[in-house]
């Protein structure tokens, strides 16, 4: 079970999205992820909820989510990039005993 | 040219992860105004989306359009237009120029016959054809020829949407909007002044994703974006809704940001989605700055009575607009909640 919140879709005044986040504060885990752009995911002070940053690769911000979940879906290795990874592993071995 | 492969593989031979993808959707989602839950949906779709063929066709305007589209700071400008779509014919943009920019139209309207998307800035000229004419042929005639084999139309800012400055009262060069003149084919308006480069994507988005129109209203504009007035999503509005007006620029109301309605602002009657999405990669938007909005999205809005008077009627805050107010606030979620009740807090103390 999760929720998000798309931040973009909240009629924000000045200065609102910075009340959100100092009133969910930081909490023990963060975490960047570097693809198309860098992301960031910061646990907040509120165990459960995510701030979820995500930016292109001239570090503009394209997209804020609050997210309610144990662990951020996209901090999870996926499926179809592990089954890469191994074929990928094989051919790296494959080259050193070759 | 139309890629035969799917943007799946298109992103995945360019060694983007499966990560990578995701967050591409999810950007996508915010981007279409559409609910964060609906990522799976567009994870599927968009994987084996195809790139369709894009025709921009720029007729009496200013190039703010494309400037705002140019200035998205959307996940996907580079991608979306270099990448996902593929932009055939525009002649700001294009290297090509004269015959061989008039050769790349007629060959990707070949090729994509019956499924190329024509885009259209500006409005067209019909007092006199001369006014406005691209390697002499007049705005009305390419927009006809061109729009022949087209699966849909856009029309991007309100010159395209609804004839917008050129058209504003004595409409001098008689322009009017591609709507009054296509048909046959199904019309997309995008208006604004310029549109917020976010909703141009999206709409191209959303067809990309889906490879269908987005549902519309009844002046042709997408319901995702052009769905709520400005002055539903006002942030100023629980000061309208407590009666607190600046009544000039510099008073004391217009400083403790009151609402902007007796300075004209036409938030009100107003469908345009900058409230939420703001401008300048989400900075902030007019009403924001201080300034009321100006109706940039809505048909005739330079001849709507001046932009510093007042809105003559009052809006309705009659049960149903309080009944959409609560649904919107109940999607809106806790935080927002929170902050309104301080406002309201704010203006009570204000009153005292
Ligand atoms: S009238 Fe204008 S400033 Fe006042 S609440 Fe409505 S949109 Fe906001
Ligand atoms: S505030 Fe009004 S006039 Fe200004 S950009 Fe938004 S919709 Fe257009």
């Amino acid at each position: 079970m999760s929720t998000t919140i798309d931040l973009r879709a909240i009629p924000l005044g000045p200065g609102e999205e910075t009340q959100i986040e100092q009133t969910l504060g930081s909490g023990e885990v963060s975490a960047t992820m570097e693809s198309l752009g860098r992301s960031e995911f910061q646990e907040t002070g509120i165990a459960g909820v995510w701030l979820v940053t995500h930016r292109n690769a001239q570090e503009e911000v394209i997209a804020r989510f609050i997210e309610i979940v144990e662990v951020p879906q996209l901090l999870r290795s996926q499926r179809q990039d592990m089954a890469d990874a191994l074929s990928e592993l094989q051919s790296r071995l494959a080259a050193e005993s070759g | 040219m139309t890629d035969a492969i799917t943007l799946g593989e298109h992103l995945r031979a360019q060694g983007i992860s499966r990560r990578g993808f995701l967050k591409f959707c999810a950007a996508t989602a915010s981007l279409m105004a559409l609910p964060p839950n609906m990522v799976p949906a567009i994870a599927k779709a968009l994987e084996t989306a195809r790139r369709p063929s894009v025709i921009w066709l720029s007729f009496q305007e200013c190039t703010g359009c494309t400037e705002s589209l140019t200035r998205s700071h959307a996940p996907t400008v580079e991608g979306l237009i270099f990448n996902t779509i593929s932009l055939d014919y525009h002649h700001t943009l294009q290297v090509a120029a004269g015959h061989q920019a008039e050769q790349a139209r007629a060959d990707a309207m070949k090729e994509n016959w019956g499924k190329y998307l024509v885009v259209v800035d500006g409005s067209i000229p019909l007092g006199d054809p001369g006014f406005s004419t691209i390697a002499g042929v007049s705005n009305v005639e390419m927009l006809q020829e061109t729009v022949k084999g087209a699966a849909a139309v856009v029309a991007v800012g309100s010159c395209a949407a609804f004839g917008g400055l050129p058209g504003a009262a004595p409409n001098p060069t008689g322009a009017v909007s591609v709507r009054d003149l296509v048909k046959d084919t199904p019309v997309i308006n995008v208006p604004g002044c310029p549109p917020i480069p976010v909703v141009i994507t999206g709409v191209l988005a959303h067809y990309l994703t889906f490879g269908k129109l987005p549902a519309l209203d009844e002046l042709g504009r997408p319901k995702a974006f052009y769905g709520q007035t400005i002055h539903d999503r006002c942030y100023r509005r629980p000061f309208y809704e407590r009666g607190k007006f600046a009544e000039s620029f510099d008073d004391e109301g217009a400083k403790k940001g009151w609402c902007l309605y007796k300075l004209g602002c036409k938030g009100p009657i107003t469908y345009n989605a900058c409230a939420t999405t703001k401008w300048n990669e989400g900075v902030s938007f007019p009403i924001e700055a201080g300034h009321g909005c100006l109706g940039c999205s809505q048909p005739r809005f330079w001849d709507l009575g001046g932009f510093y008077k007042p809105l003559s009627q009052g809006t309705s805050t009659n049960a149903e607009t309080l009944a959409a107010a609560a649904a919107a606030g109940v999607a809106i979620g806790v935080g927002s909640a929170m902050l309104s009740k301080r406002r309201k807090d704010q203006s009570q103390k204000e009153e005292v």
